[in-house]
């Protein structure tokens, strides 16, 4: 007997109701005005041409708890730390009286085309270390690098010992050669000089489709068939808006930089292979000493755990450790369920003696 | 007045559910897109856009379901799998096609000088290939039949591209299908949703999608069209390039040079403020040397 009994009466109430839940979907949609992301209040300390450097005051700072850099990736925008004031990793943080400064990359427009790593590495994020490490009256920087801006974090520990105290790479890939990197793999026979000749800076709407592509049945047609249920009340709604606001807000990249970071890391996979030079320095991960947290989402399916966990033994980091929380890639930091698992690893380790 | 026509969809399918024959479903979609319409004049953009997809969905949805319902009151295994396997085609293509979509300005000449509709989409550059060589060559300068050689060259092999890219996407979906016939077959419960049949699918289908996209001849094929379609825009913009400097207007290529230039020298005034501020510091740390050497000389002078 088969399995599969679609009756026409039932059928046909299905689909009545899904209809009708649009209907309510739109009323919802109706009473919100449009969202507002990244609503903590921040001070920008520094403003190199698009570059930001904002500093987040915690109310209550803590005065034995090191203050933290966060160094965001380029592609997408930073504020998925502090999505809504409910969904903010940053806020979280900021409760534990910890003084938070973030990168903010900006949006690279056509003069930035020739930016390559060197710039982003050894000028804009050296001179907000530098920043933040006078602002805050100390000598070296602990600093937490998210995704992309993990390996620019290492690269720049790398190149830049002196200057950080303790490092967290946070949903990080290290291995770009890992076989279930599938968008290393998409990569892999892209031709990113043809790409940076034909397009200058690489479109933000070019990439979105290619995470799409990654799972498109689930990111397209489950996604949309999940709209009345994700629109049902206005507090689901607000969160699934500004999920999606960030989403589309999707920076292009400068091409010299994009240029490099495709070849050196997903295609050629130098960082792994020590054969990695930035603005003609070599960068060696042995050459990395500090402690060393290393964070990844176990459903990453963007950053797959097996190319973060590679990290292990490559640097010389006198006291490594990994975390791992059972998330997505964009759940560990959004994700009710996650809880303070997040914020609490993080805050934890800036305290810890190591 | 948008309220007004909520107030009318409600009530007609109240009154629809009540009353009309099992196999009848309303036309949604022209009271969603009449609502869609007038919404989108009081929606802030972003919500617009989604309601814009919400319509989308819920047409397919009706569309899909009214297919079924059509066939009889209790619908066959068979002829849902014909049918669904047809509706995830449709899907699928319509996502190849936006994917990879000529660039807009091609698409275009494309479709003003060589597309006889006739053809339908499914080979309109074929067509084209046939326009072009059709071209009387002493018509046009030696120039431009290059050019128009080297896009019939850049169109045969993005078509070529093309082809392969929509076979991988063949394969998945049939492997889709089966995965998800047998999904079905080893299920403990019935199926009798038409969303939880949808959920099954995108199970499926991701498997299937997966295990395609992992192997080399995929990511070759990718890596393929996703080149060819580059070179295509790239052709378009040199030809774009040349004729605007024929007019003595800045190109594109131009403002990159000098673009490449500021740059070059952007860093060469960095390096120089830092060399500036090495030989400052050295220049103080001397300075510091030498009072510790003879402090009484400076004190005397």
């Amino acid at each position: 007997m088969s399995r599969i009994r679609l009756d026409a009466q039932l059928l046909k109430k299905e689909v009545q109701e899904f209809n009708a839940q649009l209907l309510e979907s739109y009323q919802v949609l109706k009473r919100i005005a449009p969202v507002e992301i990244g609503q903590t209040p921040a001070e920008t300390l520094l403003q190199l041409d698009k570059v930001r450097l904002q500093y987040y005051a915690p109310e209550h700072l803590n005065p034995d708890t090191p203050a933290l850099l966060i160094c965001y990736a380029l592609v997408n925008r930073p504020y998925m730390i502090d999505l809504t004031p409910e969904r903010s990793l940053l806020k979280k943080l900021l409760d534990k009286g910890i003084a938070v400064y973030l990168v903010d990359w900006g949006y690279p427009d056509a003069s930035d085309r020739f930016l390559d790593l060197d710039d982003y590495i050894n000028h804009y994020l050296d001179r907000c270390v530098d920043k933040a490490c006078e602002h805050a009256q100390v000598d070296q920087m602990n600093l937490m690098g998210i995704c992309q801006g993990g390996t620019f974090s290492l690269c720049y520990t790398a190149l830049h010992a002196q200057k950080i105290s303790r490092l967290i790479t946070l949903v990080t890939p290290v291995d770009f050669h890992t076989p279930d990197f599938t968008l290393s793999n998409l990569a892999r026979h892209i031709d990113v000089d043809l790409a940076v000749a034909t397009y200058g800076n690489i479109p933000g709407t070019l990439l979105n489709e290619t995470y799409q592509s990654l799972m498109p049945m689930r990111l397209g047609m489950q996604k949309n068939l999940d709209l009345p249920f994700s629109l049902a009340d206005q507090s689901n709604a607000v969160t699934f808006l500004s999920m999606e606001k960030w989403i589309q807000d999707s920076p292009d990249q400068a091409g010299k930089a994009f240029s490099e970071f495709m070849k050196d890391f997903f295609q050629q996979n130098r960082l792994v292979n020590d054969a990695l030079k930035i603005g003609d320095q070599p960068v060696r991960l042995a050459k990395i000493t500090q402690p060393l947290l290393n964070i990844y989402a176990t459903l990453d399916h963007l950053v797959p755990p097996s190319s973060s966990k590679a990290l292990k033994g490559l640097t010389s980091s006198r006291f490594y450790r990994e975390k791992s929380i059972e998330s997505g890639h964009i759940g560990i930091f959004v994700s009710s369920k996650q809880g303070n698992q997040l914020s609490d690893a993080i805050g934890n380790w800036l305290h810890q003696d190591t | 007045m948008t309220d007004n026509l909520q107030a009318t969809i409600r009530r007609w399918l109240t009154q629809f559910s009540d009353h009309s024959p099992i196999t009848e479903l309303p036309d949604w979609s022209e009271l969603m897109q009449s609502l869609q319409q007038q919404g989108w004049q009081e929606l802030p953009d972003q919500h617009a856009e989604l309601l814009a997809v919400m319509t989308q969905e819920s047409i397919e949805f009706t569309r899909f379901a009214g297919q079924l319902l059509q066939q009889h009151d209790q619908i066959e295994t068979a002829s849902f799998f014909k049918d669904f396997h047809q509706h995830i085609n449709r899907l699928s293509d319509d996502l190849i096609f936006k994917r990879w979509l000529l660039p807009e300005q091609l698409g275009s000449m494309i479709k003003t000088r060589f597309w006889d509709s006739s053809t339908g989409i499914e080979m309109p550059w074929l067509k084209m290939l046939n326009g072009l060589t059709n071209l009387p060559e002493l018509d046009l300068p030696f120039a431009q039949q290059s050019a128009y050689r080297e896009f019939t060259r850049l169109i045969n092999e993005h078509q070529q591209a093309f082809q392969d890219y929509t076979n991988h996407y063949s394969r998945i979906n049939s492997k889709a299908i089966n995965q998800l016939s047998e999904a079905i077959e080893q299920s403990e419960q019935q199926i009798s949703s038409l969303k939880e049949l949808h959920r099954l699918w995108v199970d499926a289908y991701e498997i299937s999608y997966a295990e395609r996209i992992a192997t080399q001849e995929y990511q070759l094929a990718h890596g393929r069209i996703s080149n060819t379609l580059m070179q295509l825009k790239l052709w378009f913009q040199g030809q774009r390039n040349r004729y605007l400097t024929q007019l003595g207007i800045a190109s594109e290529a131009s403002l990159n040079l000098a673009f490449e230039k500021i740059h070059a020298l952007t860093k060469q005034v960095r390096q120089l403020e830092s060399l500036q501020q090495q030989t400052l510091s050295l220049t103080r740390e001397l300075e510091a040397i030498k009072q510790q050497i003879n402090p009484s000389r400076d004190r005397q002078s």
